[in-house]
């Protein structure tokens, strides 16, 4: 609808020389034509208890019976009911008032204040400002490992390590799992994740690890965790596994780099010269600045696979260096031995990510 | 004096609340203007601000919309 708006020109609606009411309701017959709201659903109706509200699933740290009661108070039909002076009844550190300069007489626990400054009951005061995630009273509980191993599909390959790890977050709440929680002044899910693969790239072997707080089953923390998240962030398997993710489990990657159009004979003797080669220069530019990586080096292993009339694709294992050493530089050092290969990036994908055996990659 | 109709906001007592459509908010409006106007002791000492009803029941619908509105 928000878009819908946009397409129809709405820029700068805060200013009331841009803003114009008619396209929002116009916005709305269009946006909201396949479902059964409008826009008079969403303002000017009143809603009952049992509505589940849209942000019922964020929590502000405010309970909502006592939203509810404030609310039915307020609009009681023998006239508002005056609420309880919360200066002189207990405070509920609410944070309002203290930047009033309001003198409150009793604090949160009830006692006389007599001008001190109220004993707050910092933990409490915390954990209703982290939405109550302190657990243990600050201290850390960990009751289970789960190593979770899940896929980067379709167009989800754009979305950036940053995207995935806030998926994640909003998934394993949304899963409702008993994650754990760092301790400290910001409280974090306990969730670490394994160097992901660039944005762009596909992946079937992504890993994470999760710490939870009660013990689950690991074919349960998959079910939820899928329904949870978006399709194409796909978990493939969960186990427990307490190693966590060092990069000592993860030293090398099998990877496929799909070539269409391009026959395999074509590809064959640029592989040859490639692995031929002693050492193989490249340069990517970082974060960190151009960095200058020996791509030869880190492959362990190069193969061109025939998909006949589709084409070809390269299939190769690649060590976990540092620098790294992506698909992309392998393709790069290839196309400096060659000019078979277009210009354009193919699709990418990482199959087996583990540690490197005698015949490949062992998955983790 | 600024003021406007009230846009009810997640997180609130007023999360379940009706908003106020937008004529009965400016016809308030438009009557405390006059009143203001009117008394002449009031009228040239108070600056009057107001916010109009249609913009506000937009920002109610932002306030309260779900994925749909969203999308």
């Amino acid at each position: 609808m928000i878009l819908a708006a946009w397409r129809d020109g709405a820029r700068f609606d805060g200013w009331s020389e841009y803003f114009s009411f008619d396209r929002w309701v116009a916005a709305c017959a269009t946006g909201l034509a396949e479902t059964p709201v409008d826009l008079a659903w969403y303002t000017t109706r009143e809603r009952d208890y049992g509505e589940v509200l849209p942000w019922d699933h964020l929590d502000s740290g405010l309970d909502r019976d006592w939203l509810w009661e404030d609310w039915q108070s307020a609009v009681s039909p023998a006239g508002a009911d005056e609420v309880e002076d919360c200066r002189v009844t207990p405070c509920y550190e609410c944070g309002v008032c203290p930047a009033m300069g309001t003198e409150i007489q009793t604090g949160p626990t009830g006692e006389r204040l007599d001008g001190r400054a109220p004993a707050s009951r910092a933990s409490d005061q915390r954990e209703i400002a982290m939405g109550g995630v302190i657990q243990n009273g600050g201290k850390p509980v960990t009751t289970q490992h789960l190593l979770v191993r899940y896929a980067k599909r379709g167009k989800m390959r754009f979305a950036s390590h940053l995207d995935v790890a806030r998926a994640f977050e909003r998934g394993v709440r949304r899963a409702g799992l008993p994650i754990a929680y760092s301790v400290g002044f910001t409280p974090h899910p306990k969730i670490s994740y394994a160097g992901g693969v660039p944005t762009g790239v596909a992946s079937e072997a992504e890993y994470l690890s999760l710490t939870l707080t009660t013990r689950a089953e690991a074919d349960d923390v998959r079910e939820l965790l899928n329904a949870a998240l978006p399709d194409g962030i796909d978990v493939i398997a969960v186990t427990e596994d307490s190693g966590g993710l060092p990069a000592s489990r993860l030293t090398a990657s099998e990877w496929q780099v799909a070539l269409p159009g391009l026959p395999a004979d074509d590809v064959v003797p640029v592989v040859q010269k490639f692995l031929a080669l002693t050492e193989a220069p490249v340069e990517r530019l970082t974060s960190k600045g151009m960095r200058r990586m020996d791509a030869r080096a880190a492959v362990v292993s190069l193969d061109v696979i025939d998909d006949a009339s589709a084409g070809s694709a390269l299939r190769m294992v690649v060590r976990h260096v540092v620098p790294s050493v992506r698909p992309d530089d392998v393709l790069n050092a290839l196309r400096d031995v060659s000019d078979v290969f277009p210009t354009e990036q193919p699709l990418m994908t990482r199959l087996e990510q583990g540690s490197l055996g005698e015949s490949g990659v062992v998955k983790l | 004096m600024s003021i406007g109709g009230f846009v009810p906001k997640p997180h609130t007592p007023f999360q379940w609340a009706a908003q106020c459509p937008p004529e009965v908010v400016d016809d308030r409006l438009r009557k405390l203007g006059a009143a203001l106007r009117a008394d002449k002791t009031y009228g040239r000492s108070v600056g009057y601000r107001y916010h109009d009803g249609n913009p506000s029941l937009i920002e109610g619908l932002l306030s309260r919309g779900d994925r749909r509105v969203g999308r």
